[in-house]
């Protein structure tokens, strides 16, 4: 029977990676790294001008770092607009880094704005050949915050059940893998992450994680990104939606400061049609001085600007 | 005024044995007279104990205006005398060097006319207040007298007393003996700051200047008159007042900063004012974050101020090098100092590397002056972005914030920005002088507006139309996108929902403090995009822009989509602000600054000309 559920599941794992990666998915008991290798030759051989238009683009990477007004180069916006076909150059040099000695660029925050860049725009693709690499790199000696980040949301993006559930296994870490997993997770627009992170804010962890996890919650239900076509499990829309603002509606109460403004601007971005009927049930339940602390919110609804 | 009521100072027997040792200074008056030449003291002993300063704050300090004398001990609105931190270079005697390991961050910072014991010039006795005794000239033989500035401020002033018409310090900078000669005579005294204030529990900024005379008898009564003096604070420029340098870095290899510059030079000379357009040879694009002119001033005659420009270096801890810590370029602020143009520097080690941007000057803005519920800000508010009190690790240098807190003239108002990727106000607001009830207008970020102008396009049948024609992000990869990708793309979208709110809050603050109406804001579209954390500008953001005078501005040319041959964008923008009589020049800031997170405010600088207003007259 254990054996009969694995196939079963296998069957899944290669429905959902055909439906959605195209011919060079790999198999499941392949070593995901001579996938890769495989597509990134074929690549080359393909569209050796790819690699040379990225090697033109990593090498200006130092001046982009030069001229950054924040503390981190954009690199992504740039590497992004190179195309998809530049996706394989990037997955080699994300999955298969040259040695020290050669790589470019050579400042070290110019290096790291490189590596978040290539995460952030090779994730844009949302190609789910790639979850391998993104759950590899989660896992992965690079402990930079910044990459870390990167790499939770590439892998969110996929937006699959298995990105959900490897997110949520990773979140529970207590490190700062599981907090870019935890942050991540609204990212997948996914039912199962969603009611994720809704049962962690129910928890009632510390402020700066309950602020995270409104956040989260509102990047989840964002009534603006669903209406775009870019979303992929329309039928959970609703259901996202609404678990959200639930959890946002019953956290609400119990936060103050910075975390409630978050609270309150994560129920205004996910616009929940049953959200007045949820600070509604929450007020007739509240002793007189929350009534009005609900009031106020169910004020800030009615004008929301997003509408 | 008539002598205070006797008071034993413990200082006196000591000052007094001290003065007729004459160890502890010079001690002879402009007629080089000995106090032990006088005869010994006899008769009564009725003091006229009266020392001056410009309490009335008409520039001079005057013996016969008894408003000179009135309420001296206190420092309000009304009266109190002034003195400035002595921070410039009068004589340019200071070394200066970009490379740290020539001169280090610190040391950089130590030299200022007030490090020495002389008055550096002429230039430099300007920039220090008087005080005078008045004389009596009855003194009886063995009178003797000091001048000491007491408390904390003893340690941040320097005393100076006329000697054959020189200006000279003692052994000790907080104290001045008078023989009986002089105590006769009367003297004339300068004070300097050696500082500004930076740590109010440390130092308030007043001064009590005593004068003490007594007989040189430790067993007799010592009468004394005490002034109390404020240094100068250092007050930030708001738009109300035009522009008269305009500062822009020059990097040596970037083809279209230099582009820029040049476009900037155009506007300047077509603009019909007289502007000075200063270039720094540094690689850093950013010049409105890494430094900050600003000035001090203190009363002069003819009702005028005697000011003093200041240049603040930012704060940013860039890195563990000991004789570097901070930004490089950020060093400009000592090449720019010289002859009545001060440079401060003051930072703290520790706050996260990711929270430095947070010191950057583009964070630091001034809202306009205002009256809201019967309290005025005659020279406005300082508007600074932090990061949310749950991330104590995430916040401005706070040494920094409490200095500029300390010059108590322009109270802060703090909003989040920790959810933009540079994290500045100057991504979302701005403030110019227009012909209103108010006399200036908000020009706040609008991303919803934004969406809704494109689904109007759309909507009118221009979804394919392009923005960012012929542009690139980067690598010179077409960043152009039709309209109808734009408003399908979940990125952007959300980025912008996450933007409209926080701004929202952003506003709310705002309206909340200063009475903002709708009238008194202009909604300026603009959709953004997400960074690696957090969100940034995705079109120009136009509201980033240099005000030059109250009727013209530069700023970045949106490369909004064209629909039936105008760009919606440009047109809104120009429509908005020439209804307040505001003419815009724009400026093409794409390849320079906006694919790099900034646009013309965050590329330019600007010291502006002085507000009539007093900054004394304010109250705080």
């Amino acid at each position: 029977m254990r054996r009969a559920l694995l196939r079963g599941l296998c069957a899944a794992w290669m429905l959902v990676s055909l439906s959605a990666g195209g011919a060079e998915t790999p198999r499941p008991d392949e070593d995901w790294r001579t996938g890769l290798k495989a597509n990134i030759s074929r690549a080359r051989r393909e569209n050796p001008a790819a690699f040379i238009r990225f090697d033109t683009a990593a090498a200006q990477v130092d001046a982009l770092d030069a001229k950054k007004r924040g503390p981190l180069a954009a690199v992504s916006p740039g590497l992004r607009a190179l195309g998809p076909e530049v996706m394989w150059p990037m997955v080699e040099r994300l999955a298969f880094p040259p040695q020290e000695t050669s790589r470019r660029p050579s400042r070290e925050s110019a290096r790291l704005a490189f590596q978040v860049g290539l995460v952030e725009a090779t994730g844009a693709l949302r190609d789910l050949r790639l979850a391998p690499l993104w759950k590899s790199l989660l896992e992965g000696p690079d402990t930079r915050p910044q990459v870390l980040r990167a790499v939770a949301g590439a892998l969110a993006r996929l937006e699959t059940l298995d990105a959900a559930n490897a997110l949520i296994a990773a979140s529970k870490r207590k490190d700062a893998r599981g907090e870019a997993a935890m942050e991540a997770l609204g990212l997948c627009r996914r039912l199962v992450a969603t009611r994720a992170l809704a049962d962690a804010l129910d928890a009632r962890p510390e402020r700066e994680v309950m602020r995270r996890l409104a956040k989260a919650l509102g990047d989840a239900g964002s009534a603006w990104a669903w209406k775009t076509s870019g979303v992929q499990a329309r039928s959970e829309e609703g259901a996202i939606r609404r678990v959200a603002a639930e959890a946002l509606v019953r956290a609400y109460l119990d936060t103050d400061g910075d975390v409630r403004r978050a609270v309150s601007d994560a129920l205004l971005r996910v616009d929940a049609p049953q959200t007045p009927t949820l600070i509604e049930a929450a007020r007739l339940s509240a002793p007189p001085a929350q009534q009005a602390e609900l009031d106020a919110l169910a004020e800030r609804l009615r004008h929301n600007p997003l509408r | 005024m008539p002598p205070s009521p006797p008071a034993r100072a413990h200082l006196l027997p000591l000052l007094l044995a001290c003065l007729w040792a004459s160890a502890c200074g010079p001690v002879a008056d402009d007629d080089g007279g000995r106090p032990g030449s006088e005869d010994p003291l006899e008769g009564p002993f009725h003091p006229v104990v009266d020392l001056r300063a410009d309490v009335n704050r008409n520039g001079i300090v005057e013996l016969d205006n008894p408003t000179e004398d009135e309420d001296e001990e206190t420092w309000t609105a009304e009266r109190g005398a002034i003195f400035l931190a002595n921070l410039d270079d009068d004589e340019d005697a200071c070394p200066f060097s970009m490379d740290p390991h020539r001169l280090s961050d610190d040391a950089l910072a130590q030299c200022h006319d007030a490090m020495d014991t002389v008055v550096n010039g002429e230039s430099d006795l300007e920039d220090l207040a008087r005080l005078r005794t008045v004389p009596w000239p009855e003194a009886p033989a063995g009178t003797v007298g000091s001048v000491i500035v007491s408390g904390a401020a003893g340690k941040k002033v320097r005393l100076f007393k006329r000697v054959r018409g020189n200006f000279i310090s003692g052994g000790f900078p907080d104290t001045v003996f008078l023989s009986t000669a002089e105590v006769r005579r009367g003297v004339v005294l300068a004070i300097e700051g050696r500082d500004i204030v930076r740590d109010p529990e440390e130092w308030d900024g007043f001064a009590d200047v005593v004068l003490t005379i007594g007989r040189n008898n430790p067993h007799d009564p010592v009468f004394t008159d005490t002034v109390r003096m404020r240094v100068a604070p250092v007050v930030l420029f708001h738009h109300m007042t035009p522009a008269w340098n305009v500062f822009v870095s020059k990097p040596a290899a970037s083809i279209e900063a230099n582009q820029f510059r040049q476009a900037l030079g155009g506007v300047l000379a077509d603009s019909g004012e007289r502007m000075v357009y200063s270039e720094f040879a540094v690689d850093d694009l950013w010049a409105q974050d890494y430094f900050e002119p600003a000035y001090m001033s203190m009363p002069a005659p003819g009702g005028r101020q005697h000011v003093m420009q200041v240049h603040y270096r930012a704060p940013h801890v860039y890195n563990t090098d000991a004789n570097a810590p901070l930004r490089a370029a950020g060093r400009i602020a000592f090449w720019l100092r010289g002859p009545d143009n001060a440079a401060i520097q003051q930072y703290q080690q520790g706050m996260s590397m990711a929270s430095q941007t947070l010191n950057s000057f583009g964070n630091t803005e001034v809202i306009p002056p205002y009256e809201k519920d019967g309290v005025t800000y005659p020279l406005g508010r300082l508007f600074r972005g932090r990061g949310p009190d749950s991330r104590p690790d995430y916040q401005p240098d706070p040494s920094f914030t409490k200095m500029l807190e300390a010059q108590a003239v322009q109270p802060p108002i703090y909003v989040d920005t920790s959810w933009l990727f540079v994290d500045h106000v100057d991504e979302t607001f701005t403030f110019l002088p227009a012909p209103t009830p108010r006399g200036w207008i908000a020009l706040v970020a609008d991303p919803a507006l934004a969406r809704r102008m494109l689904q109007d396009a759309q909507a009118r049948g221009h979804g394919d139309a392009k923005l960012f024609a012929g542009l690139s992000w980067a690598y010179s990869i077409p960043a152009e996108a039709s309209i109808a990708e734009v408003l399908d793309n979940p990125e952007l979208m959300d980025a912008s929902a996450v933007a409209a709110l926080e701004i929202d809050t952003q506003l709310s603050i705002l309206r909340e403090e200063t009475g903002l109406t709708d009238a008194d804001i202009i909604r300026v579209p603009f959709l953004f995009q997400n960074a690696s954390d957090g969100v940034t500008a995705y079109q120009p953001a136009t509201l980033n822009l240099l005000s030059l005078t109250p009727t013209q501005v530069v700023a970045p040319d949106p490369h909004g989509p064209l629909i039936d041959g105008e760009d919606p964008f440009k047109a809104r923008f120009e429509e908005a602000l020439g209804a307040h009589g505001i003419r815009v020049h724009w400026v093409d800031a794409w390849a320079p600054f906006h694919i790099a997170q900034g646009e013309v405010h965050c590329a330019t600088q600007s010291a502006r000309q002085v507000p009539d207003v007093k900054w004394w007259e304010g109250g705080r």
